[in-house]
């Protein structure tokens, strides 16, 4: 077998390993969808009374249930597990590079479904939006795909994180981000130094897509553009602090 | 020229400024039994965490049958057994078998008997997190054997085994012999260092001594009285209560030689041999 093929075949079976181990855990399935559906009902349907602002109420609280699971709980998972007999027994199998770590966040992105689906039925029942299905779908491809971003952020915390440390400083993280990001209020609507920061922050340029397709506007490029940037630009750092961590850089060991 | 199943060069391996393995090297050739000797905090579990890839070497080459110990093709030909193993919650121990058993490709025939002999039948539908530490150690024993691979690496291997499993696991190691590359740790039983080709004793994270056995069939203890014992050549086994002192080698004769020529005081000096086995 080639060794892309091989790559696949090991990823598929990382990926459906983790599928039934956190399948079955009813207890983080239940409270993936109860977070984000909890807080849209308790800050988002009481604002939703008209069609601009119930869409995108909608477009930033499923932003905020995604970064809650690709970036809060990858991040936890990541830091709690990597000390774990079991995690360090998969280092030493015969896995493809980056298989198991690639499976993890192709989960999480997955499971962020949970919520984006939590949120709209929300959004259905509380709110006056008016959403067709086919922008709904879109709506949610691009809330996947933005939230790549978001998925290392969350690995990175993850990596460096202590077991116990990591809860405060993912959330510290994530809920930064989300404000500042423009997630919970309207960027306009925030302090003047926050709304500069705010620029800066790929939660930002993650939100200002969504709204143009929550809101049936044009989709601006622009963001689309900062955003891929931001990615690379945190994919390569990761992959310095890794290389780093791991003394590629550093030590001659074959 | 022999062909080598392992080749260690200038491995070194550090916590902190705390040198756990220090340039070792050495080479095992294809179907030698190895036991890895040495006290605690020897860093014999670290070297093979350091061969199946879990620890990451600061210096030093690993290979594999001549390849890269990195690379996928040598990773496959070599299977680990950790002292200690955790499973996840949410888990079955038969889907944890099945996937370890596709990344080496095995067949279920050969998973099916492994997993009979190591009485795993009644473990495989429960959670994995849930097993006993002999059990979990059984499923881990289990899935190196099951692997095929042509080098195991065996930490503790007997440890919180019932006898029952400690003969089938014996079995094992001698049915492989001189076909499989087996390096293990041991602690608990001396008689299982009967079925190595060659002991290794690490002090300090060197190689200190390198001996090369016929099969040994007896075993020598040593006791006597002493405020501090002094560093002895050969020792397996080491046990002290208070200014008691036990200590395990196949050559006992030496043992004594040393330990007179040390010049550190003792009495109640008392040598007995047992059979092996």
């Amino acid at each position: 077998m080639d060794v892309f093929g091989l790559w696949i075949r090991q990823f598929g079976q990382c990926y459906r390993l983790l599928l039934r181990e956190q399948m079955r855990q009813l207890d983080y399935l239940f409270f993936t969808l109860l977070f984000p559906c909890l807080f849209f009902l308790i800050f988002g349907v009481p604002e939703g009374t008209d069609f601009w602002r119930a869409n995108t109420l909608l477009a930033s609280f499923s932003a905020f249930g995604v970064l809650g699971v690709v970036l809060f709980q990858l991040a936890v998972i990541s830091a709690q597990e990597r000390h774990t007999r079991w995690q360090s027994y998969l280092r030493g199998l015969p896995l493809s590079a980056g298989c198991l770590l690639l499976a993890r966040v192709a989960l999480v992105m997955s499971f962020s479904l949970l919520s984006i689906g939590s949120v709209y039925l929300t959004a259905r029942w509380g709110t006056a939006i008016e959403i067709d299905w086919l922008t709904q779908l879109k709506l949610t491809a691009v809330l996947l795909t933005g939230s790549l971003p978001f998925a290392l952020i969350g690995y990175l915390v993850g990596l460096f994180a202590s077991p116990k440390g990591v809860i405060p400083l993912a959330n510290l993280v994530y809920l930064s981000l989300s404000y500042a990001g423009g997630l919970w209020f309207p960027p306009q609507m925030l302090h003047p130094v926050i709304q500069q920061l705010s620029e800066q922050l790929p939660s930002r340029y993650y939100a200002e897509i969504l709204w143009d397709i929550a809101l049936y506007r044009e989709i601006d490029p622009g963001p689309i553009w900062v955003l891929i940037q931001h990615t690379c630009v945190i994919a390569l750092l990761l992959t310095l602090l890794i290389c780093l961590r791991r003394g590629f850089l550093t030590r001659q060991a074959v | 020229m022999k062909h080598m199943a392992l080749e260690v060069d200038k491995l070194s391996l550090s916590f902190g400024p705390r040198q756990i393995l220090n340039e070792l090297s050495f080479s095992v050739p294809a179907g030698q039994s190895i036991a890895l000797l040495g006290e605690n905090g020897a860093g014999k579990s670290s070297l093979l965490q350091v061969l199946a890839g879990q620890l990451r070497a600061r210096s030093g080459k690993i290979q594999i049958h001549g390849l890269p110990g990195k690379s996928l093709t040598a990773r496959r030909q070599l299977a680990y057994a950790p002292q200690f193993l955790d499973f996840p919650a949410g888990l079955k121990i038969r889907e944890i078998m099945h996937f370890v058993m596709k990344l080496y490709n095995s067949s279920a025939e050969q998973l099916q008997r492994v997993s009979a002999d190591f009485g795993l039948a009644e473990l495989e539908p429960r959670p994995a997190d849930r097993l006993s530490g002999g059990e979990a150690k059984r499923v881990s024993l289990a899935l190196a054997f099951a692997s095929n691979a042509s080098v195991l690496l065996l930490d503790e291997p007997a440890a919180a085994l019932d006898q029952h499993y400690q003969r089938t696991l014996t079995h094992y190691l001698e049915q492989l012999k001189g076909r499989s590359t087996i390096l293990f740790v041991s602690h608990e039983r001396p008689a299982s260092l009967s079925l190595a080709d060659r002991l290794l004793y690490l002090d300090q994270g060197r190689l200190s001594e390198d001996i090369s056995q016929s099969r040994p069939h007896e075993i020598s203890k040593l006791s006597f009285f002493a405020s501090e014992c002094p560093t002895l050549k050969g020792v397996v086994q080491q046990q002290r209560s208070g200014d008691y002192w036990e200590l395990s080698s196949f050559d006992g004769d030496a043992l004594v030689r040393q330990l007179v020529s040390s010049g550190v005081p003792f009495s109640h000096l008392s040598l007995s041999r047992e059979a092996l086995d």
